[in-house]
């Protein structure tokens, strides 16, 4: 893959921004795997345990979790520790609820697995309106 | 997205900000997924318990409340966070059975009817075969869209907020015909030897296909299944890693008579066979023994049936005296458990009953006092998933066993 790329996602929600990519290899449990007072990952059998997810523009395979977790991500961007933006390779309602509410773009069903091609530090430049995502290698 | 007038009136502020700010959230929502439009809603179900996120359920509440905001259709509630009938059982502060309290009054204004249980499809409310509704609890989901045909999405707090401020929901997911179709064989080989096996069987599913996306048709699923049993399976797979809606089981459920119904054209992406092993894999995750502290029941809420079962078992028996063995049904359950002298006897036996509130939702501070360090035996697996972390690591170990090992594990002090 060359140093700078694109995904397109077909479903898409939200204001363009840019940020650091954190992925995940598995999916995140917002109630479960985050403390909600400062957005570090918790479980030590957790793909990204002890990564604090505040500000990052979090790449996940898929949603995880029951109803209560929209409510989960109001508390972490309430608290200050919320993720910049939410990219799955497939999400659930729930998310796109809590993202909507708090105004924190999410995007889904990419044209290529965004966990396999997007790396951990790479820089992120959404235009959801378009369904773009950037992505510059560093 | 088209909107209808009334709804154009809803989303323009016309009737108040609560509906103007529900409509606003359901319209996004609806836009992300490619709704052509709403579905009208006939019966709602919230949340009412605030887990870890207090302040946002009352900041949200607090923004409704203010604007006078009132629910247009039926709406029921989930458990609370603790029994408002039991405070003492489980040592719940000042503090924390202030703020419950301002979350249950909110929504008792706004017009909820204070069912408290996750299993609402026994308190009182009976959808019909496609009839729309919101539910924010993921059991009841699996349960409305499977064993009964009505069609609901998963639901948070706030787009069921929204759903019964607004009477509305956007047309996607389980609300549609093409996606209610199955999509996953599945074979059940395995006998089905004790109730808690429903568990494994769905927890087992919800791991493996675990896209919302998903909806596996079950074959060979015996004829004398009961309801309580498909509670069981019906959690498990919305449990965790699992994120299932719906799923049919043929001969069972009401739009899987054939298996060609319950595909509708579609060709399976993928086949699987359940045996003893697959259900034996779910209860070595959650495997354990030695002594223990707790013994739980009824996650999702016991179903007269299972209260029977319990009752027939303790009955002339004492629990061990180091133990604490809890009960969680829904309080319409427990009124008829009252009547029929089921409570009498497992309150004999040294059980306790909690009401209308949530095992895996006890507020933090309570939890980390009441289950911090503990060793806790329960027969249902969701339970035993969500308890040890729910709210923050509290050192707490759940052990999955059937509910006869439980009540031997209530009489013996260990497993």
């Amino acid at each position: 893959m060359s140093s700078r790329f694109i995904l397109k996602a077909s479903r898409m929600f939200g204001p363009d921004l840019e940020g650091e990519a954190l992925v995940s290899r598995e999916p995140i449990h917002f109630t479960m795997d985050i403390v909600p007072e400062t957005g570090v990952v918790m479980g030590a059998k957790h793909d990204l345990y002890a990564e604090n997810i505040t500000d990052k523009i979090l790449v996940m395979p898929s949603a995880k979790g029951g109803v209560q977790s929209a409510m989960s991500i109001m508390e972490l961007v309430n608290n200050g520790c919320g993720p910049k933006a939410l990219l799955y390779n497939r999400t659930n309602p729930i998310m796109v609820q809590g993202a909507v509410l708090m105004n924190v773009p999410i995007m889904d069903f990419f044209d290529q697995n965004p966990v396999e091609v997007i790396r951990s530090g790479d820089w992120l430049k959404l235009r959801p309106a378009q369904g773009v995502v950037e992505v510059q290698r560093r | 997205m088209r909107l209808i007038e009334e709804e154009k009136k809803m989303l323009d502020g016309k009737y108040g900000e609560p509906v103007h700010w529900a409509m606003d959230l359901l319209v996004k929502v609806g836009d992300y997924f490619g709704a052509d439009g709403m579905v009208d809603v006939s019966y709602v179900n919230i949340l009412e318990i605030m887990g870890t996120t207090e302040k946002s359920y009352l900041k949200l509440m607090d923004h409704l409340l203010k604007n006078e905001g009132k629910f247009r259709v039926i709406t029921t509630t989930d458990p609370a966070g603790f029994d408002f009938t039991n405070v003492e059982g489980m040592d719940i502060e000042p503090d924390t059975y202030e703020k419950q309290k301002k979350l249950s009054q909110g929504l008792l204004k706004m017009g909820a009817l204070p069912t408290r249980t996750c299993t609402m499809y026994w308190s009182g409310v009976m959808p019909r075969l496609g009839e729309h509704l919101a539910i924010s609890e993921s059991n009841g989901v699996v349960t409305f869209n499977s064993v009964v045909g009505a069609r609901t999405n998963y639901e948070s707090f706030p787009s069921s907020l929204a759903s019964a401020l607004t009477g509305k929901t956007p047309n996607f997911g389980f609300h549609r015909d093409e996606n209610r179709k199955g999509n996953v064989l599945v074979e059940l080989k395995a006998p089905m030897e004790r109730l808690t096996d429903w568990d494994a069987l769905g927890f087992y599913l919800g791991k493996e296909l675990n896209v919302y996306e998903a909806v596996p048709v079950i074959v060979n699923m015996p004829g004398s299944v009961t309801t309580y049993e498909l509670k069981r399976m019906g959690a498990a797979l919305a449990t965790g890693p699992g994120t299932i809606a719906m799923y049919h089981a043929v001969g069972i459920t009401p739009e899987a008579a054939s298996l060609e119904q319950a595909f509708g054209g579609n060709t399976p992406q993928d086949k699987m066979q359940i045996t003893r092993k697959e259900l034996g894999e779910v209860y070595e995750m959650f495997s354990g023994d030695g002594t223990i502290d707790l013994v739980h029941f009824g996650c999702p809420h016991l179903h007269l049936a299972e209260i029977q079962m319990l009752a027939e078992m303790f009955s002339g028996k004492r629990k061990h005296p180091d133990v604490r063995v809890w009960i969680f049904t829904a309080p319409a359950t427990k009124a008829i458990a009252d009547l029929a002298d089921y409570t009498k006897i497992l309150e004999d036996a040294g059980c306790e009953f909690f009401t209308g509130a949530c095992c895996i939702n006890v507020p933090a501070k309570e939890a980390k006092k009441l289950l911090g360090s503990k060793v806790q035996v329960s027969d249902h697996v969701k339970h035993c998933y969500y308890a040890p972390t729910f709210m923050g690591e509290i050192g707490l170990k759940t052990i999955l066993k059937s509910t006869e090992e439980c009540v031997q594990a209530a009489l013996s002090g260990k497993v």
